[in-house]
């Protein structure tokens, strides 16, 4: 992680570098795969503590190897494929939901030059990435040939694509502010003080579209047990279902990385080095994401809609023409 | 418009407080009064009247008794109860003048045989109780019926 992970990428082409990047692709794929087992349990621990039950508690010492009896099951299990299934589609829709989630790791800043990728359109990167889950959702929603995956895949589309609009919007008032889409950039432009505090607005419009965008629980109409079974990911089983959770969980990390970098001053923190403080602040968006789950009931389709257009978007609109006015009035306030 | 504070209040401080959940089988539940599990029964106390087995709904109360040819007093012989038919209505406790037969606080009921189900003096012992008070009485019904070998006799459809 210390490494000069950017000179990587500019420097000459060489085998042992491209060796390199190999590595360290691999170390940052182990980093979230501990991280996603950490999240499988701490998420069914703090639930069933919210229901005043303790959890998992039976898998080792207090249930922590429960996630890795889990991933143990679901990688013996029968890889069913429905006789009705787009076969290619069906086999390659969860490693397109997943790969970007991964992707946008690409440009975490973890700390001032340790970052994969020191892209100047670093955000736009992100949200433009994290739009290929999308395809990912779709297609497995369709290539199931079943009826409740199609109508997962579809609330899914309609949802993800409705609240991208506000979520980008919101980001649009931070990079405003920052006057860059560099994500190291945008950290380097909160060393004063948090963009949480002058963009509480974006912040609320971000946080709700973020939650969207990662399909958990007062958005998870794509999935929405109670109602279509398991959405689009019903027809999948063993691996390809270990591949949709990870690709879950995943987002849930890189949204919370992207929250810490955009809002609460990425990797700036007092005594502990900067990639731990994001860390930090990743993982409370993390126990947030969590305790959202634990609270609030899935919300109504036709609501959803209304609020993505007629409310979160508004205030998004609204925060951007504030930024940007303030911004002018008071020339160089940053 | 601020309502979802107060879930996420509600839930926050219930992250914080003591789970309910028992450890079951390490951790057994408390029993509370007047619960109605598997019967007690106090052969010291039974007077052989037969009101029990009378009331009985599904007729799984079997009463043996003979007559003291001098004092004309009923005299237990044996009691059973066909436990796999009983469902627990606590009827025979309440019928009971004597309070020889008690609803107890056994609740783990699964066996792993009909046969084991056959509730006999000792498996009815209440807790205290040692052995010597179980009653194998010579009568004459006692001697004569099978009642003991073959419970699914006494169906009555």
């Amino acid at each position: 992680m210390l490494l000069n992970l950017t000179g990587l990428l500019t420097a000459p082409f060489t085998w042992l570098n491209l060796l390199w990047m190999f590595v360290e692709v691999l170390v940052m794929l182990v980093i979230i795969l501990i991280y996603v087992m950490a999240a499988l349990y701490g998420e069914r621990k703090i639930l069933g503590h919210i229901q005043l039950r303790p959890g998992p508690n039976r898998t080792g010492p207090g249930g922590v190897l429960q996630p890795v009896a889990d991933v143990i099951k679901l990688l013996f299990k029968e890889d069913v494929i429905p006789a009705e299934a787009d076969v290619a589609v069906f086999k390659i829709a969860p490693v397109i939901a997943f790969v970007p989630s991964f992707m946008t790791f690409a440009v975490a800043p973890w700390a001032p030059n340790v970052l994969f990728t020191d892209l100047n359109v670093g955000v736009l990167y992100f949200t433009a990435v994290t739009g290929i889950t999308t395809i990912g959702i779709v297609s497995g929603g369709w290539s199931s040939g079943s009826k409740y995956p199609l109508l997962g895949g579809m609330r899914g589309a309609a949802q993800l694509i409705s609240y991208e609009l506000p979520l980008v919007m919101s980001i649009l008032g931070v990079v405003l502010m920052a006057g860059t889409a560099n994500m190291a950039g945008i950290v380097e432009a909160q060393q004063k003080w948090w963009f949480f505090f002058p963009q509480i607005l974006g912040f609320v419009a971000f946080f709700i579209s973020v939650s969207a965008e990662m399909n958990r629980t007062p958005f998870d109409l794509p999935e929405g047990e109670s109602e279509i079974v398991a959405g689009y990911h019903t027809e999948y089983s063993g691996f390809r279902m270990a591949l949709w959770m990870l690709g879950e969980y995943t987002y849930i990390f890189a949204d919370g990385l992207l929250c810490a970098t955009l809002f609460f001053g990425g990797w700036h923190g007092p005594w502990l080095p900067g990639w731990l403080w994001l860390l930090i602040k990743a993982m409370i968006f993390v126990f947030l994401a969590i305790w959202t789950r634990g609270t609030l009931p899935r919300m109504r389709s036709d609501t959803l809609m209304v609020f993505a257009w007629k409310f979160l978007l508004p205030l998004a609109m609204a925060n951007l023409i504030i930024t940007a006015l303030v911004k002018a009035a008071i020339a160089g306030w940053f | 418009m601020f309502r979802w504070a107060k879930g996420y209040a509600y839930t926050g401080k219930r992250l914080f407080e003591k789970t309910v959940t028992i450890q079951y089988p390490q951790q057994k539940p408390k029993i509370p009064e007047g619960w109605r599990g598997r019967h007690y029964f106090y052969p010291d106390r039974c007077t052989a009247c037969d009101a029990c087995a009378r009331v009985c709904p599904t007729e799984v109360i079997t009463v043996v008794s003979h007559r003291d040819p001098e004092t004309k007093k009923k005299i237990l012989d044996d009691y059973t109860i066909e436990f796999e038919r009983c469902i627990l209505c606590g009827y025979c406790e309440e019928a009971c003048p004597v309070d020889a037969i008690k609803m107890g606080d056994v609740y783990e009921l699964a066996s792993y045989a009909r046969e084991q189900e056959f509730m006999t003096q000792e498996k009815m012992l209440p807790p205290g109780y040692s052995t010597d008070v179980v009653v194998h009485g010579q009568g004459e019904a006692y001697r004569g019926g099978d009642y003991r070998t073959k419970p699914e006799k006494k169906v009555n459809h």
